[in-house]
């Protein structure tokens, strides 16, 4: 009977309920469409970091990731490697030596990050293969790759012949190599857009003096990477010591929590959003309610307990959250869908090191948006529980004369 | 169980407004015994509707006792008094109060409702109520499609349907045309005598006072005369 007269009632004033519905529907569909974004954003930012330069999971010679320090090289480089590309679900795995350097050409000249690479496995590891915006990827010594921000600073283009100076980690003694332009990438990576002299792994090594042996290996997986448990599972055979080996959440910990930290976002902007339509929800739930007091006096004299009053109240307010939420999911999702198909553009905006220059496609995030309706439901709820427990506790005589 | 159904002594209902002290009732004696058909009369704010309230208890003496099938209903806790209202009193109202998203059948179902009977048992009784007011064919009717009249027989039907020992009515007559009122207190006297239910009515409407079995008259809250008749 609750349930039938709760039913009923909410539709006595039906312009008033839809409108009120209304709201509540808006609400669930701004939400469900930042929850899509957010988590396409997020999507984004995990792809960027991890395929514009630090890959799926990383092996470092101890203590190299605090020091930075360019002498401490892995031990066994090639047996490690070998090793890490046969486990089980890895695709690839590719070893780099970094350093640091001086450009020049002509007057101009710019300290660098010597970053040598092993080109082909490079390719199954990051985009930049697929990042060059001029010219080619680089395939042998002599050849120097980078991103257009710094081939801008130095005025170089593709063809341009420049000195690559670089020092003897061990001696300290730096050699100079004539190298020639092969490519200007975008990688997204900002440190690597900006600094990065990307060449081949023999030329950066020999220039080094760390002939053999690599600063880094870097891994890429077969499966999905959002979380980090799967990834140590498959990287734990490599662990041993003198080296370290993690997954891309320790190199990048902001976007590693930055999914964590959205959906935190997303419950307070839930509930920032919600104390906005309170006040609306508040007054139209209480007019309703005070209209209705000399009916509930009614009632209350026929026998009705005040419990049961109150639980019809409450129930009322429950099939309003609900009328309001179930079209805010349709609703949502559908122009959410919209977000995934055409995406938003956000070109030119930096974040976290990353840069976007294409449209942030949406992620549907079906769960998070019936955890926002849920949500509006339940507090919908709420909202009607003081008028409920007020309309409860008042003698039948005096809501019959209107409370 | 005892023969009275009400009884009342030293009833007094006070209420503080910023104006001072209103003596809605002053010291009110009254004993009621089953099957009366009993008219309290007097001008408006005589105390009637707050004699009425006290009886069914809607409201709370400021002195005094009332008792309903000898219990006190000062010792009563809310939840009992509301079990009392739903078990042996039936209430009808000056305007009908009807619950709008019912309809007229389940109107008269609500109270059996809440006694928890079953959907079969309530459904006979209240159409056989119904029919007793001549209103079998608006079973699925809303209360806002009926006349006043009809909205008042409904009330009166739901009223009686969990068979009360006692029925309040508060100005029953008062909205309906004298046709319609004459009809209404007929219907209620054959119930009267049918099922020896007590009626308590408050009223100004002579046709009521006419018919009933005894006449209390109210005046400032007190009673200022009481006239058996029959």
């Amino acid at each position: 009977m609750i349930i039938k007269l709760a039913w009923r009632n909410i539709w006595r004033n039906k312009r008033r309920t839809i409108l009120t519905a209304l709201t509540l529907t808006i609400g669930v569909v701004a939400l469900s469409m930042m929850l899509t974004l957010a988590a396409g954003m997020v999507e984004r930012m995990i792809r960027v970091a991890t395929h514009s330069r630090i890959g799926d999971a990383q092996i470092h010679a101890a203590h190299y990731l605090e020091t930075q320090d360019e002498t401490l090289t892995i031990p066994s480089t090639t047996a490690l490697l070998e090793q890490a590309r046969k486990l089980p679900d890895v695709k690839d795995a590719t070893a780099r030596s970094i350093g640091i350097g001086v450009l020049s050409i002509a007057d101009r000249t710019s300290g660098i990050q010597l970053l040598g690479i092993d080109p082909e496995h490079e390719k199954n590891i990051t985009n930049w293969s697929e990042r060059i915006v001029d010219g080619e990827y680089i395939s042998e010594p002599g050849q120097v790759m980078m991103g257009s921000h710094l081939a801008e600073k130095l005025e170089v283009e593709v063809g341009s012949k420049m000195i690559l100076t670089a020092a003897n980690v061990t001696t300290g003694e730096t050699t100079a190599e004539l190298v020639r332009v092969k490519g200007l990438l975008y990688t997204g990576d900002v440190a690597t857009d900006r600094q990065a002299a990307i060449v081949h792994l023999d030329m950066a090594q020999k220039m080094m003096g760390t002939r053999g042996q690599a600063h880094e290996i870097v891994l890429k997986l077969n499966i999905p990477i959002e979380q980090r448990e799967p990834i140590e599972a498959i990287i734990a055979p490599l662990k041993r010591d003198g080296i370290s080996v993690e997954p891309w959440q320790t190199m990048n910990p902001i976007v590693a929590q930055m999914k964590g930290l959205m959906e935190s976002y997303m419950d307070v902007m839930v509930v920032v959003l919600f104390m906005i339509l309170a006040f609306g929800l508040i007054n139209t739930i209480s007019m309703s309610l005070l209209e209705r007091m000399r009916e509930f006096g009614v009632m209350r004299s026929l026998g009705t307990s005040g419990s049961m009053l109150a639980k019809l109240i409450v129930t009322e307010a429950a099939f309003l959250g609900f009328i309001g939420a179930v079209p805010g999911i349709v609703c949502g999702l559908l122009i959410s869908q919209l977000l995934v198909t055409y995406g938003l553009d956000f070109a030119g905006t930096t974040a976290y090191g990353m840069e976007f220059r294409e449209p942030i496609y949406g992620q549907l995030d079906i769960p998070g948006t019936v955890r926002v309706a849920v949500m509006f439901v339940i507090l919908t709820t709420l909202v009607s529980l003081f008028t409920a427990i007020r309309a409860a506790r008042l003698e039948p005589v005096e809501a019959m004369r209107g409370g | 169980m005892s023969d009275v159904v009400i009884e009342i002594e030293g009833a007094k209902r006070h209420y503080t407004t910023p104006a001072g002290v209103v003596k809605a009732l002053d010291g009110v004696d009254l004993t009621v015994e089953r099957g009366e058909f009993l008219a309290i009369a007097g001008p408006s704010g005589s105390g009637k509707s707050t004699l009425l309230n006290l009886i069914g208890a809607l409201d709370t003496p400021t002195e005094g006792s009332v008792k309903i099938d000898g219990t006190s209903l000062s010792e009563m806790r809310e939840k009992a008094l509301a079990e009392l209202r739903r078990d042996r009193i039936g209430f009808v109202f000056q305007a009908y109060n009807l619950i709008p998203v019912l309809s007229v059948l389940e109107n008269v179902e609500y109270v059996m409702l809440l006694q928890g009977k079953g959907a079969s048992e309530r459904h006979k009784a209240a159409k056989e109520i119904l029919a007793e007011v001549g209103l079998s064919d608006m079973l699925d009717r809303r209360p806002v499609e009926l006349s006043g009249g009809q909205q008042q027989r409904v009330a009166v039907a739901r009223a009686i349907a969990a068979k009360p020992s006692l029925v309040l009515a508060d100005e029953p007559t008062a909205n309906l045309d004298s046709a319609t009122g004459i009809a209404l207190l007929e219907m209620m006297q054959s119930l009267n005598k049918t099922y020896n239910m007590t009626f308590v009515f408050s009223t100004h409407d002579q046709e009521v006072m006419a018919r009933a079995t005894r006449l209390i008259r109210l005046r400032d809250g007190k009673i200022e005369s009481e006239e058996r008749r029959g």
